[in-house]
């Protein structure tokens, strides 16, 4: 090998999945090079020599094409310094020059005996991009268990408590009233063994004397050896927690002898270890609820970014990030209203609060703004109103102070526009269904993601059924929904690369929000309007159009699927860009520089934004 | 600048000069083995002539004083270029470089001294081109550095069968109409024109696979399946 082949090296070293070969691998590829020269209107087939080969664009521009029922279309552009992987076309599709261009042609036969070492990048040459980004997923879920707080944490540090006891020979009533007075689910059952040995013969929990006693109807007076577990496992205190879930769920268990030198020490359960992951918001919930003042929240709001940082760093998936973020969010509302209602006194009829748009798709995050609104009883009269809105401004003054800043559209409960009785809000969505103006479609995004927080409830999901029975029959307000989406694009160059922002502040950079995560929910909203799934969050949405069985004419579940990926692949990196930012003090936004991340998470950005892409025109070849 | 040493007729005869050099060469010759493999026919299909492109650098344009410095070449079989066949080396000459002249080729002193032996490297360089249609950009120089080091070395001048990127394309101007200018022809801009990247200028290696990527620009595969090697043959 020459060295002076060197500037090639270099550019196949630009082009992912190389960029993470060894020098002396990617001499060895270069070797196998051919570079060919093909002008445009050309069409590349599978005769040609380029059968099986992976061509590397150097200049010049390709164009995969297909063709279904002799209608062509453009499935892909590729562009100076793109992987253009010939074998996976098929008998439909077709390779045609657009440009003239300068193609580096590697055999894959010869690649894959030169990265036989690196899966990494045989997987990224061999599988489809939805593929790809699939399995993306299943590797970031892997280091999620890897970062498990479990896995940081020992048993005994679990334990708050002594293991409590009781002898064979009592009976379940006293077993019973033994476990309520100390608040205990369970009860270690121990025999006397000679003078002073005792030995521990099994376990009675809530569900034995359930399940084997009263349902059995047996005698409370029944000996408490006769409905305890006997197989009993047990666990040292200094192994590591993730090792005694492992072992439950081998043994079908949920709970666990803790041994401290080879002493009975607790007892822990399934529930203790599950719950450890999200103790830090559980715990903050329990503040919530006890606090008693405006106070005593706001030093929970603001502890919120911490809070969420923290999950980041842990390794949690952001989608339950965000699920904690937005119960603890609901909390601090439902908190709010309370301790509104105690200042003014109770509410003059019923009403409802709801939550819209993150915060109702649990997909909100510290930093994210409040959107709400109010629905009052019908029966309301005009003088109640006032108390209506001494309780909007209280609560949403109080989630400004805890770290959720007023709506800059305005879409809060203290807006006279969204404090309105059950009659008013049907109105408001029966117009905006019927004759869908651009802001009825700017306020469709927000309100059709409703979710009750606070009051009665059946005011919030009289409006959800009467919403989705219009929707489903809509197709006119579907259709301008659609269009409407079609100006959050993600930001993907037809060729080549990433599109980013031209001037200002956020130069070169990308917004992750809107031209990425909005476009998913937004796309994810309209399946479920149209096909009337109740879900609000948009996971949830789409896991309920993947599992429609018959199908349906809206959209594959397979494609439902790849959303699904690209979705968690996405809010992981938008909090790994809060991460990175806040660790650098600099401000938290949406803005991410596609230099900021490595080579291949770039790559499978671009993946997630094909799939978007993909469906984004799906819908408007619809229209 | 005058043009008409570039439209010198080509070389017709050949493989009829090559057998009766051959006949008189002994077989210790170090030309013989090169002379020996027969040329590609006239009438032969462009596209299925092997063909190498070579660049050489040199200390300055007169092969009778200056000197071979560098060989870089790269096979070219239907209208690919193979990288894996890429030859270069350096050769070691017995005088100081010139310093401007270094600046050009960025071979140093150094590097030239730990270079090879100039009948080493043209052993190894004729057994490589044996056979096939050089490409070059400019033959000027290409072909009177290799007629002069074989006068020296075996003391035969060969017959190099070549074609020359920069002819093509002042035919091809010629043709058209279009004025230029002689710079218009170096092969910097010539690959400008065609498009084509930037690559590493002055280096023997890396001009000649720039010159095998400018050749295709100008006969792609389809043009080359339909024309003869005598088209293009200087």
């Amino acid at each position: 090998m020459n060295s002076e082949l060197i500037e090639h090296v270099m550019f196949v070293q630009q082009i992912p999945p190389f960029d993470i070969l060894p020098k002396q691998v990617l001499q060895e590829l270069t070797k196998n090079i051919t570079i060919t020269y093909v002008t445009a209107g050309q069409v590349l087939t599978d005769n040609d020599e380029l059968q099986d080969t992976i061509l590397l664009i150097k200049k010049g521009i390709l164009v995969k094409r297909t063709c279904i029922n002799n209608e062509t279309s453009t499935i892909e552009k590729y562009g100076e310094g793109d992987l253009c992987r010939q074998l996976i076309l098929n008998n439909n599709s077709t390779l045609v020059v657009e440009e003239d261009a300068l193609v580096y042609c590697l055999k894959l036969d010869d690649v894959l005996s030169a990265v036989g070492e690196y899966p990494s990048v045989m997987q990224f040459l061999t599988v489809s991009h939805e593929t790809r980004l699939k399995q993306t997923i299943i590797s970031q879920h892997a280091t999620e268990i890897s970062a498990s707080p479990l896995n940081n944490t020992l048993i005994g540090d679990l334990i708050s408590k002594q293991a409590a006891t009781i002898s064979q020979d009592e009976t379940i009533q006293q077993a019973a009233e033994k476990m309520t007075r100390l608040g205990y689910s369970s009860l270690v059952v121990l025999k006397q063994e000679g003078s002073i040995g005792i030995k521990e013969l099994g376990i009675v929990t809530d569900r034995d004397i359930r399940v084997r006693c009263v349902a059995e109807a047996l005698p409370y007076t029944t000996q408490v050896s006769e409905i305890m577990t006997k197989d009993l496992y047990s666990i040292d205190a200094s192994s590591i927690a993730f090792d005694g879930l492992i072992m439950m769920m081998d043994k079908n268990i949920h709970h666990l002898l803790v041994t401290k030198n080879s002493q009975l020490h607790g007892v822990i359960t399934i529930t203790d270890l599950m719950h450890k992951e999200a103790q830090n918001a559980a715990h903050l919930i329990s503040v919530i609820r006890r606090a008693k003042t405006v106070d005593e929240l706001v030093k929970v709001g603001v502890m919120l970014p911490d809070v969420q940082l923290k999950m980041t760093k842990l390794g949690i998936a952001g989608l339950q990030i965000g699920k904690s973020i937005s119960a603890l969010s609901k909390a601090l509302t439902v908190k709010l209203i309370e301790l509104g209602q105690e200042e003014l006194g109770q509410a003059p009829v019923p009403f409802a609060w709801f939550s819209a748009g993150s915060l109702a798709r649990q997909e909100q995050l510290a930093y994210s703004d409040q959107d709400n609104g109010l629905i009052i009883s019908d029966s309301a009269l005009p003088e109640h109103f006032d108390w209506f809105k001494k309780l909007a401004n209280f609560v949403c003054d109080g989630l400004n102070l805890c770290g959720f800043v007023y709506c800059p559209g305005n879409v809060m409960a203290s807006n006279i526009k969204w404090r309105q009785t059950q009659k008013v809000w049907l109105d408001y969505f029966r117009t905006w269904i019927d004759t869908p103006s651009p802001q009825a479609l700017l306020n469709s995004s927000i309100f059709f993601d409703l979710s009750f927080v606070y009051g009665e409830m059946s005011l919030v999901s009289d409006i959800k059924k009467y919403v989705l029975s219009k929707t489903t029959k809509s197709t006119l307000f579907l259709a301008h929904l659609s269009k409407n989406m079609q100006s959050n694009r993600p930001p993907l160059g037809f060729i080549r690369d990433f599109v980013l922002i031209s001037s200002g502040d956020n130069k070169s950079t990308m917004d992750l929000k809107h031209n990425a995560i909005a476009p998913i929910v937004d796309l994810a909203r309209i399946y479920a309007l149209a096909l009337g799934i109740e879900e609000t969050c948009t996971i949830g949405r789409l896991q309920k159009v993947a599992e429609c069985k018959t199908g349906n004419s809206v959209v594959s579940r397979s494609s439902a699927l790849s959303l699904i990926d690209a979705f968690e692949f996405l809010v992981q990196l938008k909090l790994g860009l809060y991460l990175k930012k806040s660790l650098a003090d600099l401000p938290v936004n949406n803005y991410l520089s596609p230099g900021d991340i490595s080579r291949l998470e770039r790559t499978h950005l671009k993946d997630a934004f094909k799939v978007i892409k993909t469906l984004q025109d799906a819908r408007q070849v619809m229209l | 600048m005058p043009l008409a040493w570039l439209l010198t007729p080509a070389n017709r005869k050949y493989e009829k000069v090559r057998l009766s050099l051959l006949k008189r060469l002994p077989k210790d010759n170090g030309l013989y083995d090169f002379l020996s493999v027969p040329m590609p026919a006239l009438n032969a299909q462009l596209s299925s002539v092997d063909i190498v492109s070579v660049d050489f650098e040199t200390t300055g344009l007169n092969a009778e004083q200056d000197k071979l410095l560098s060989i870089g070449c790269v096979n070219m079989s239907h209208s690919q270029i193979q990288l894996g066949s890429s030859f270069h080396k350096i050769i070691a000459i017995d005088q100081a470089l010139d310093a401007d002249n270094v600046t050009i080729h960025t071979i140093t002193d150094s590097e030239c001294q730990s270079g090879s032996p100039l009948r080493q490297v043209m052993d190894e360089f004729l057994k490589l081109i044996a056979g096939k249609v050089m490409l070059v950009h400019f033959n000027k120089i290409e072909r009177e550095f290799i007629n002069e080091a074989c006068i020296k070395l075996y003391g035969v001048a060969p017959v190099l069968p070549m074609i020359d990127t920069l002819v093509l394309a002042n035919k091809a101007f010629n043709r058209r109409g279009l004025p230029f200018e002689p710079q218009d022809l170096t092969l910097a801009n010539l690959r400008k024109r065609a498009k084509l990247p930037f690559y590493q200028q002055h280096h023997a290696l890396s001009d000649a696979i720039a010159t095998a990527e400018l050749y295709l620009t100008m006969i792609d595969e389809k043009k080359a399946s339909n024309m003869q090697l005598k088209d293009v043959l200087i």
